[in-house]
C-alpha cells in the first residue's frame, strides 16, 4: 500500500517534475526566442530607420532645388534725356511689374504720377554685372524724354538707373510645380509668428513631434466623433508634403513620426521652417500647383512677399490648411472667415495686437480678380528664347534648375507690335473681302547695333501659343532679295554704280537645253534704259536679273549667306526674283545686317543666363563682323531710302513725319500670295509679313499689306531717323536723271548720288542747243552743221586739243 | 671667195626660211578667248554717245528676244588703279586741289550731313526738323559706365565689364570710347578677332579724330594681331600708331 503510495506518489512527483522541466524548458526557449526576435526586430528597425534617413536625406536634398527657369525682359534704363512716353513708363509699372499707384510712396513696389512727375519707390534687383538697389526716386518727363532723374532724399541727381525687369515667362520642371523660392530672412517676422501660432506653437521646443498635441487632438476628434483637429507638427506636415501620400493609416503616421524625427536630426529648426515656406501648397492654377508663399503671394496678390500687408499674411497662412476649400476666388466667405480666425490666432501668439488685429478684420480679401497666368502671355518671344537657350542647355536643366535667364524684349514695344498687328490686318481682310480669320501676318523688331530682338509677333493671336509664323514659317520672299543682289554688283565698284544704265526690257535666260525662264517686269511694261538706283527703287525685274547672271548666281547665294540667312538656298537663277523660302526671322537678319553698314551681328534674344546663387552662367555679348564692303552698303541703304520716299514704299512720306527718316524695301510674291516689307530707321529694323496660312492669293502687294503694318508701328516707335554715317571712300555727286552722266545746269533734272570715290561719272551730259530769237539786225553766223553750233556748255570738261586742231589754228 | 661666202650666205637664208615656214604652225598656237564661256552676253547697253551729240531721252525699245546664257561665274577683273601714285611734281597739286574741290561739293551735297531733309524745301524741313538728340545729356551716364568698367577690367573680371559696356552701347551705339573700351574688355577675355574689329569700329566713329583714341586703338589692333601671330597685320598697325 505504502509502496503503491509511494509509486503513486512518485509517480505524481515525477509527472509533476516532468511538467516542470517541459514548462522551463519552454519558458527558456521562449525567452530566448523573444530575445532573438528583439534583436531581429531591433535589427530591422535600425535597418529601416537607415533607409528612411537615407531617403529623407537624398529627397531633401535633391528635392529643395527644383525650381522653374525664369525669364526676364530687358530692365528699363533710365537716364536724363532718355526717350520715354509717360503712359508706357505708367504701363509698365502698373502692368508688368505690379507697382501700385498711392498718394504717397512710403513702400518699395509704390508710385505716385501727378501729370509728368513720377516718384518711385523701386523693388531693387541683383543683376548679373551688378546689384540695383532700391531706392526712392523722382522722375519728370518732358516732351516724350526724361528731363530729370534723381533721389528724392536731397534731391540727389542720379545718372544712370533701372527700374527691375519683368518676367515674362517660366519654363516648368515636370510636374508644373511652380515656386517662388524665398530665404527665412526675406520674409516678415509677422508671418512666422503667425503661422507658428496657427500651425505649431511648440515648434521651436519639440524634437519633431508633439505627443501633447496629438494627445489633445485625438481627444477632440474622439469627443466630436470625426476629425476636427490635426496634432501634426510643422516638421511632420513638410514630410507628409514631401515623401507620403495623403492617406489616412497608423503605419504612415508612424513612418510619418520616425522620419519627421529623422529631419529633426539631420537639418536645424530654420532650415525645416525655411523649406515648409517654400514647399507648402497655397493653390492651384489649372495644370499649375501653385507651392510655397512667395509665389501664393504674387498669385493672389501680385506682389513679392515682402511687400504684403497683415491682413494679406492671414489669408495666405490660412490658406495652409486647405488650399481647396478656403480658396479666396472660389470660395470670398469661407476664406473671409478663416481669415478672422487666423488673426485672432496670431493676436494669441504675440505676432500683431489686438488693435492691428481689429483694423485688418475691416480690410477686404483684396485678391486680384485676374490671376497671374502661369502661361507667359509672350509665347512667340519665349520659343526664340528656349530655340537659343537649347544651343547651350539640355532640357532638363532649363526646367529645374531655376536659372534665371534675362532676354532684350522690350515689353512695351512687343504689346504694341501685336495691337499693330492684330488690328491693321483685320482692317486689311475686310478691306479685300477675305474671310473672317484667313487673313495673318508675323511681325520681328531688333536693334540696329547689336543685334537684339525686341519683339516677335507670331500671329495675331499673339497670346496663343500656336504656330509661330514669324520663326517658323517659311515663305517666298519676292522683291526682298533683291538689296542684296544691288549689293553684290555695287561691291563690284567698276563695273556697276547707281549710275549705271540697264535696260529695262524684257530678259530671257537659258537654263538649260531648250529651257528658258522669261521673267517680266510687275507692270508688264518695259522704260527702256533705267539707272540702277533707278531699277532698285522701282523694283523692276528685269534689270535685277540681268544683274544678277552677269554676277553669277553663286556670287549672289554666297553674299545672301553672309549677310546671315542659314537656310539652304538654291542654286537656280529664279532666285534673283525670290524665289526662295525664308522665315521672317531669317529675312530680319538679312536685313539687319544691311541696316548696320554691312556688319554682321547675329540675332540674339538672350543678354545672359544666371544660376539661382546669381552666378552668371553664360553670357551672349555683341559680336561685329564685317561681311559686305561698307561703301557698297552706304549707297545700298541710301537707294533703300529713297525707295520709301519716291519708289515702291512712298507711301511711308506721308505716314509718317518728315524727320522719321527709314529705308525700306518691299516683297510681293506670285499671285500675291505673300505681302513683306522689311526696313529700318536709325535705331530699328522691322520685319513684317502678311499673307495666308493656306497658301492662297491675298490681292495684297508689299506695298498695300505689310507695308501699312510696317507703317503703324514705325508711326507710334520712338525711333532715332535713318541717318547713316557715310564711310570716307563715298562721294557724293551731281548726275542726270536720265542719261547717268554728270548733271549739266543746261537741261535735264538732277539726281545727287552717292559713289565710291573714283567711281562717279566723268562726263557730263550734252544739251541741245536751244533756237534763240534774235533781233533781225544782229543775226549771228548762219550755222552749216547742226554739230558745229558754238552751244551754252557750262560745266563741261575741256576738250583735249589735238595735234590737228593745232595745224587748224594755224592755217587760220 | 666672195662668190662662195654669198652662196652660202644665200642658202643659209633659204634654210632658215624653209625652216621657219615648217615651224610655222607650231609656233602661233590659235588664240582662244580667256572667258569662261564661249558666247559672250550680250549687255543691254546704250553705247555712249559722241561728246558734242545731244543724248536723246531713251525710248521704250520694241521688243527682242533676247537669250542670256546663265553661267556659273562670270568674273572680269578690273584692277584698281591708283591715281596719286602716277602723279608727277606739276600735276599732283592741280590734282589735290580737284580732289578737294570734288570733297567739298560732296559734303555739300550730302543729304545726311545736313539737318534739313533732302527735298529742298527748307521751310517745311525746320518744321518737321529731327527732334534734336543732344550727345551730351546722357554722357555723364556713359562716362560712369566707363569707369566702372575700366575699374572691373584692373580687377580681372573683364566679362563684367563686357555687361556694363554693352549697357552703355544701348544709350549711345556709335560711342566710339564705348567701343574701345568693349574692344579692350574683348582683349582680356582673349577673343582677339572680336577686339580687332571692335577697334576698327571705334576708329571708323571716331569723327572729332581723337588722336589718343586713335592710337588707343591702332596699339590694341597691334598687340591684337601680335597674339594671334598675324606679324604683317601687327606690323601696319604700328605703323598707323605714328
Amino acid at each position: 500500500m505504502e509502496e503503491s503510495d509511494n509509486n503513486k506518489t512518485q509517480t505524481k512527483r515525477g509527472f509533476f517534475q516532468g511538467i516542470l522541466t517541459l514548462l522551463k524548458f519552454t519558458w527558456n526557449i521562449f525567452w530566448l526566442l523573444i530575445l532573438a526576435a528583439t534583436v531581429i526586430g531591433v535589427l530591422f528597425g535600425i535597418t529601416y530607420i537607415f533607409n528612411l534617413d537615407e531617403e529623407v536625406i537624398t529627397k531633401f536634398e535633391g528635392k529643395r532645388w527644383q525650381l522653374p527657369a525664369r525669364v526676364f525682359s530687358r530692365p528699363l534704363e533710365m537716364h536724363k534725356g532718355k526717350i520715354l512716353n509717360a503712359n508706357h513708363l505708367e504701363q509698365e509699372l502698373t502692368q508688368l511689374l505690379h507697382y501700385r499707384k498711392v498718394a504717397e510712396p512710403q513702400e518699395t513696389g509704390e508710385f505716385k504720377r501727378k501729370g509728368n512727375t513720377f516718384i518711385v519707390h523701386t523693388r531693387g534687383f541683383q543683376f548679373a554685372d551688378d546689384i540695383e538697389p532700391e531706392r526712392l526716386i523722382k522722375l519728370s518727363i518732358r516732351k516724350e524724354k526724361i528731363a530729370s532723374l534723381a533721389l528724392v532724399e536731397g534731391n540727389v541727381p542720379l545718372t544712370l538707373m533701372r527700374l527691375e525687369p519683368s518676367l515674362i515667362g517660366n519654363f516648368y520642371p515636370k510636374h508644373n510645380e511652380d515656386r517662388v523660392l524665398v530665404r527665412l530672412k526675406d520674409v516678415s517676422p509677422m508671418l512666422i509668428k503667425g503661422l507658428l501660432a496657427v500651425e505649431d506653437k511648440r515648434f521651436y521646443e519639440h524634437w519633431g513631434v508633439n505627443p501633447l498635441a496629438v494627445g489633445r487632438a485625438m481627444l477632440a476628434n474622439i469627443k466630436a466623433g470625426h476629425t476636427v483637429q490635426g496634432g501634426s507638427t510643422i516638421t511632420q506636415q513638410l514630410v507628409k508634403n514631401y515623401f507620403l501620400n495623403n492617406e489616412k493609416t497608423w503605419e504612415r503616421k508612424l513612418k510619418e513620426a520616425i522620419m519627421a524625427v529623422l529631419l529633426e536630426i539631420h537639418y536645424s529648426k530654420d532650415e525645416i521652417l525655411e523649406t515648409y515656406l517654400n514647399e507648402i501648397y497655397l493653390g492651384q492654377d489649372g495644370r499649375r500647383a501653385i507651392h510655397g508663399f512667395g509665389l501664393a503671394s504674387q498669385f493672389y496678390f501680385n506682389r513679392p512677399i515682402k511687400e504684403i500687408k497683415i491682413h494679406e499674411i492671414a489669408m495666405l497662412i490660412g490658406l495652409a490648411k486647405g488650399a481647396s476649400y478656403y480658396n479666396p476666388r472660389r470660395h470670398s466667405k469661407v476664406a473671409l472667415k478663416r481669415r478672422n480666425i487666423v488673426l485672432n490666432q496670431m493676436v494669441k501668439g504675440g505676432a500683431i495686437t489686438q488693435q492691428q488685429a481689429e483694423l485688418s478684420k475691416q480690410e477686404p480679401l483684396a485678391v486680384g480678380s485676374v490671376k497671374p497666368s502661369g502661361v507667359s502671355p509672350f509665347p512667340a518671344y519665349l520659343e526664340l528664347v528656349r530655340k537659343q537657350l537649347k544651343r547651350d542647355y539640355r532640357e532638363e536643366d532649363l526646367r529645374n534648375a531655376g536659372m534665371l535667364i534675362f532676354t532684350s524684349m522690350d515689353p512695351i514695344l512687343q504689346m504694341t507690335a501685336e495691337s499693330v498687328v492684330r488690328k491693321r490686318v483685320r482692317r486689311l481682310e475686310r478691306s479685300q473681302r477675305i474671310r473672317k480669320g484667313r487673313l495673318n501676318g508675323a511681325m520681328v523688331v531688333s536693334t540696329v547695333q547689336g543685334g537684339e530682338v525686341l519683339a516677335v509677333v507670331g500671329g495675331r493671336d499673339a497670346r496663343y501659343a500656336g504656330y509661330n509664323r514669324a520663326l517658323v514659317a517659311k515663305r517666298q520672299i519676292g522683291s526682298l532679295v533683291k538689296p542684296a543682289i544691288f549689293l553684290t554688283a555695287l561691291e563690284k565698284k567698276h563695273r556697276f554704280t547707281l549710275a549705271s544704265r540697264l535696260s529695262d526690257a524684257r530678259v530671257t535666260v537659258k537654263l538649260g537645253r531648250g529651257k528658258y525662264w522669261k521673267p517680266r517686269n510687275y507692270d508688264h511694261r518695259d522704260r527702256g534704259a533705267v539707272l540702277l538706283f533707278h531699277a532698285l527703287t522701282l523694283s523692276r525685274n528685269t534689270p535685277t536679273v540681268r544683274i544678277g547672271v552677269k554676277l553669277g548666281i553663286d556670287r549672289v547665294v554666297d553674299k545672301i549667306k553672309k549677310l546671315g540667312v542659314t537656310s539652304k538656298i538654291p542654286n537656280y537663277p529664279s532666285i534673283l526674283l525670290g524665289a526662295l523660302e525664308l522665315s521672317p526671322m531669317e529675312v530680319q537678319q538679312m536685313y539687319q545686317t544691311i541696316a548696320a553698314g554691312g556688319e554682321y551681328s547675329p540675332l540674339k534674344a538672350i543678354r545672359s543666363v544666371m544660376n539661382m546663387k546669381g552666378e552668371t552662367l553664360n553670357r551672349y555679348p555683341i559680336s561685329v563682323q564685317q561681311v559686305a564692303s561698307r561703301e557698297a552698303t552706304y549707297l545700298l541703304s541710301h537707294t533703300m531710302h529713297q525707295i520709301t520716299k519716291i519708289g515702291t514704299a512712298k507711301a511711308l512720306s506721308k505716314i509718317l513725319p518728315a524727320w522719321k527718316k527709314v529705308a525700306g524695301k518691299t516683297g510681293t510674291t506670285n499671285n500675291k500670295r505673300d505681302s513683306w516689307f522689311s526696313g529700318f530707321s536709325g535705331e530699328h529694323v522691322v520685319t513684317v509679313w502678311v499673307g495666308r496660312d493656306d497658301n492662297k492669293p491675298t490681292k495684297l502687294t508689299g506695298g498695300t499689306g505689310a507695308l501699312k503694318v510696317w507703317g503703324d508701328l514705325m508711326r507710334v516707335l520712338p525711333t532715332k531717323p535713318f541717318n547713316p554715317r557715310r564711310p570716307s571712300g563715298v562721294r557724293w555727286v551731281k548726275i542726270d536723271k536720265d542719261s547717268g552722266l554728270r548733271f549739266n545746269s543746261g537741261c535735264g533734272s538732277a539726281l545727287v548720288l552717292p559713289f565710291i570715290k573714283g567711281t562717279a561719272p566723268r562726263q557730263t551730259r550734252y544739251c541741245a542747243p536751244v533756237p534763240i530769237e534774235l533781233d533781225s539786225n544782229e543775226l549771228p553766223p548762219e550755222p552749216n552743221a547742226a554739230n558745229n553750233i558754238p552751244s551754252p556748255r557750262p560745266h563741261l570738261a575741256p576738250t583735249p586739243r589735238s595735234a590737228s586742231n593745232w595745224v587748224d589754228d594755224l592755217m587760220q | 671667195m666672195t662668190t662662195m661666202t654669198f652662196k652660202n650666205l644665200a642658202s643659209l637664208s633659204y634654210l632658215a626660211l624653209f625652216s621657219v615656214a615648217c615651224s610655222a604652225p607650231t609656233l602661233a598656237p590659235p588664240v582662244r578667248p580667256s572667258v569662261a564661256y564661249p558666247v559672250e552676253v550680250p549687255v543691254p547697253r546704250v553705247k555712249p554717245k559722241q561728246r558734242y551729240q545731244p543724248v536723246p531721252r531713251p525710248r521704250p525699245q520694241p521688243y527682242q528676244a533676247r537669250v542670256e546664257r546663265y553661267s556659273e561665274n562670270v568674273a572680269t577683273r578690273v584692277e584698281d588703279m591708283d591715281e596719286s601714285a602716277a602723279m608727277t611734281t606739276v600735276t599732283r597739286p592741280i590734282y589735290e586741289a580737284e580732289q578737294r574741290r570734288i570733297d567739298a561739293e560732296s559734303d555739300r551735297l550730302d543729304p545726311y550731313q545736313s539737318a534739313s531733309s533732302n527735298t529742298g524745301n527748307n521751310r517745311k524741313a525746320a518744321r518737321t526738323a529731327t527732334p534734336r538728340i543732344a550727345a551730351g545729356e546722357s554722357s555723364s551716364a556713359i562716362m560712369s559706365l566707363i569707369l566702372q568698367a575700366k575699374l572691373d577690367m584692373l580687377a580681372g573680371r573683364s566679362d563684367v565689364a563686357i555687361d556694363k559696356l554693352e549697357r552703355g552701347l544701348r544709350i549711345q551705339p556709335q560711342n566710339p570710347q564705348l567701343w574701345n573700351k568693349l574692344a579692350e574688355a574683348h582683349f582680356h577675355s582673349k577673343s582677339y578677332t572680336q577686339a580687332i574689329a571692335m577697334a576698327k569700329k571705334s576708329l571708323r566713329l571716331n569723327r572729332r579724330n581723337d588722336n589718343d583714341l586713335r592710337k588707343r586703338n591702332w596699339r590694341l589692333i597691334a598687340k591684337a594681331n601680335q597674339k594671334m601671330g598675324n606679324m604683317d597685320a601687327m606690323k601696319a598697325a604700328m605703323r598707323k600708331i605714328n
